[in-house]
């Protein structure tokens, strides 16, 4: 009785399954600030939606659970429009630079290994960097005094990045973030961004808060408000690219996903608020390193079958 | 009345009465499928699809439900530089069912040689389906693309499915409740049923079965394929919908406190 077909998949999925799904992803979003896409496709394939649709009908639920992630991070004055309209201009160039790409590595030959190596990569230095990096603050957090030779350290690397930084052009001040930067950074590290999530095919939310955090010098709950409002323009688009040009967006897929999602990133939010910016840091990093550990396992370890239908990461 | 006429209305009385039994003895296959059509509703969840009829005494009923062929394309996972698994490159596989599910008597097992001879069951498929680009080893090609579409039940053998009751007048009744998953496209189906004897198929009944989306599920996928943009448009705006409304209850929840 908790059954609903769902016409553009072609199949009929548990109500309540999929409802929990999007309240479980929907609550990690409002936490950290990502779309989720990494967590919500693979458990979609897993209850049996073709890949293609699960990742097209996943960015549509996205659009909801980040326009209530949003509005709540918003409230809280979390949200840099500025920065995050920016940064969004950088990833649209990028998607579309990022596109193409792929259409050339894939001339090339060995596209697939490449974008998978280096996802996996990419998972595995930003999740080690990021957990690293928040549990030497927590630690000195607790004994300033006894890691000198850290924050010695520190300091000098920074001024070399930031003397750069400050070398560029229109440099401008982001009152919620309370960063002086040119405008340019954002859009060079929106573009990168956009390039390598177009091509790994993900939204690039575990990326963009990692850079937001390390090269944009914001604090950690501007960024994760300001990564949310980001994703909602990006998955908007995807939405409606992937309805005109493949039809896999199930709408009733992404309806019951999307109440889930929406009432889990509310209380997302209230988690968010009430945990350290380095303890999110930490989190957040733990997570991504799971994600990494188990893309590695399917890798390495042989397959139960050795067809799969197309589509997916 | 006559005599004559008590006899004739006798006789006549007793060809009709004769006559049902008579016409099911000449026709052994009597199918009955129910439901007749399938309907695909905004709560299909799959379907039993019953089929029912009589055979000779002597004989074995094997059910079938398949749908028309068609060509799929899928990825071939493979060790990429020798250490990781992954999809390498597509292959198609020709002519192939999307549906295809058996059920057969107790008396045909699927190790039992009667079975193997018949070649009704889904390992028959082998010799219709065809691979491109041609592989090396087309028979475990084969094996993994049957091992993917009983994962997702779409192809499936139940032995033992087939059941009969009593027999009268050297028929007995067959019955096999065949489940159809949620994961049924629109269009033509055949429910099949052969009768068996002495492990040679002797006759062959089919019985169309067609299969239609309904209501809300067609309303969506028609909007979705003919106006795609606006399908898309709409889901957007459904979506932030929800979003702000979900944000606004949530608003409203903070402030009471």
């Amino acid at each position: 009785m908790w059954h609903l077909y769902l016409p553009i998949a072609g199949l009929s999925i548990n109500t309540l399954e999929v409802f929990a799904m999007g309240g479980f992803v929907g609550l990690l979003s409002g936490i950290f600030g990502v779309g989720g896409g990494f967590l919500m496709t693979p458990l979609l394939i897993m209850i049996g939606i073709p890949p293609t649709i699960a990742a097209a009908s996943d960015s549509n639920q996205i659009v909801g659970a980040s326009t209530s992630g949003t509005l709540a991070h918003y409230r809280l004055g979390n949200v840099d429009f500025k920065m995050g309209i920016l940064l969004l201009v950088g990833g649209v160039l990028g998607g579309t630079l990022g596109v193409h790409v792929i259409k050339i590595l894939r001339a090339l030959g060995n596209a697939d290994f490449l974008i998978q190596v280096t996802y996996v990569l990419m998972l595995g230095f930003v999740g080690a960097y990021m957990f690293i990096e928040s549990l030497q603050s927590l630690r000195q957090a607790k004994v300033p005094a006894s890691e000198t030779i850290d924050v010695n350290e520190k300091p000098r690397k920074e001024s070399m990045y930031m003397q750069l930084v400050k070398k560029l052009p229109f440099q401008t001040r982001f009152e919620k973030s309370g960063v002086e930067l040119s405008v340019l950074l954002p859009l060079i590290l929106g573009t990168f961004v956009g390039i390598l999530a177009a091509i790994m095919g993900v939204g690039g939310g575990f990326l963009m808060v990692p850079v937001m955090v390390y090269l944009l010098r914001m604090p950690m709950h501007v960024v994760v408000g300001t990564s949310l409002f980001q994703i909602l323009f990006t998955c908007i688009n995807v939405t409606i690219m992937q309805s005109t040009t493949n039809h896999t967006v199930d709408f009733i897929l992404a309806l019951i996903l999307l109440i889930g999602s929406s009432l889990g990133a509310q209380l997302g939010v209230k988690v968010s608020k009430k945990l350290k910016g380095e303890q999110l840091k930490i989190l957040l990093a733990s997570l991504v390193l799971v994600v990494m550990f188990k893309m590695l396992f399917d890798l390495l370890v042989t397959p139960e079958i050795l067809l799969a239908f197309a589509g997916g990461h | 009345m006559k005599l004559y006429q008590k006899v004739l209305t006798g006789f006549l009385l007793l060809v009709f009465i004769c006559l049902p039994a008579l016409a099911s003895a000449a026709v052994p296959g009597t199918v009955t499928v129910t439901p007749s059509a399938i309907n695909i509703g905004a709560s299909f969840n799959g379907i039993d699809l019953k089929v029912q009829g009589t055979i000779p005494q002597d004989a074995d009923a094997v059910v079938r439900f398949k749908s028309g062929e068609q060509d799929v394309a899928l990825k071939e996972k493979g060790k990429a530089m020798g250490i990781l698994w992954m999809n390498m490159g597509t292959v198609t596989f020709h002519h192939c069912p999307d549906i295809f599910m058996v059920a057969t008597p107790k008396s045909l097992t699927e190790e039992s040689d009667q079975w193997k001879g018949l070649n009704l069951g889904v390992s028959s498929l082998v010799n219709q389906i065809e691979i491109t680009p041609s592989p090396e080893d087309k028979n475990f090609l084969f094996n993994e693309f049957v091992k993917l579409k009983s994962k997702h039940g779409t192809y499936a053998s139940g032995f033992g499915k087939v059941t009969y009751q009593a027999p009268t007048n050297d028929l007995k009744p067959f019955s096999a409740t065949i489940t159809i998953p949620s994961g049924l496209k629109p269009g033509s189906y055949e429910a099949e049923v052969f009768t068996v004897k002495d492990g040679v198929v002797v006759s062959k009944t089919q019985t169309n079965v067609e299969v239609d989306e309904i209501g809300f599920p067609k309303f969506l996928s028609s909007l979705a394929f003919g106006k795609p943009l606006l399908y898309g448009i709409v889901s957007v705006i459904i979506a932030l919908a929800a979003g702000l409304l979900t944000g606004l209850i949530f608003q409203g929840s903070n402030e009471g406190h």
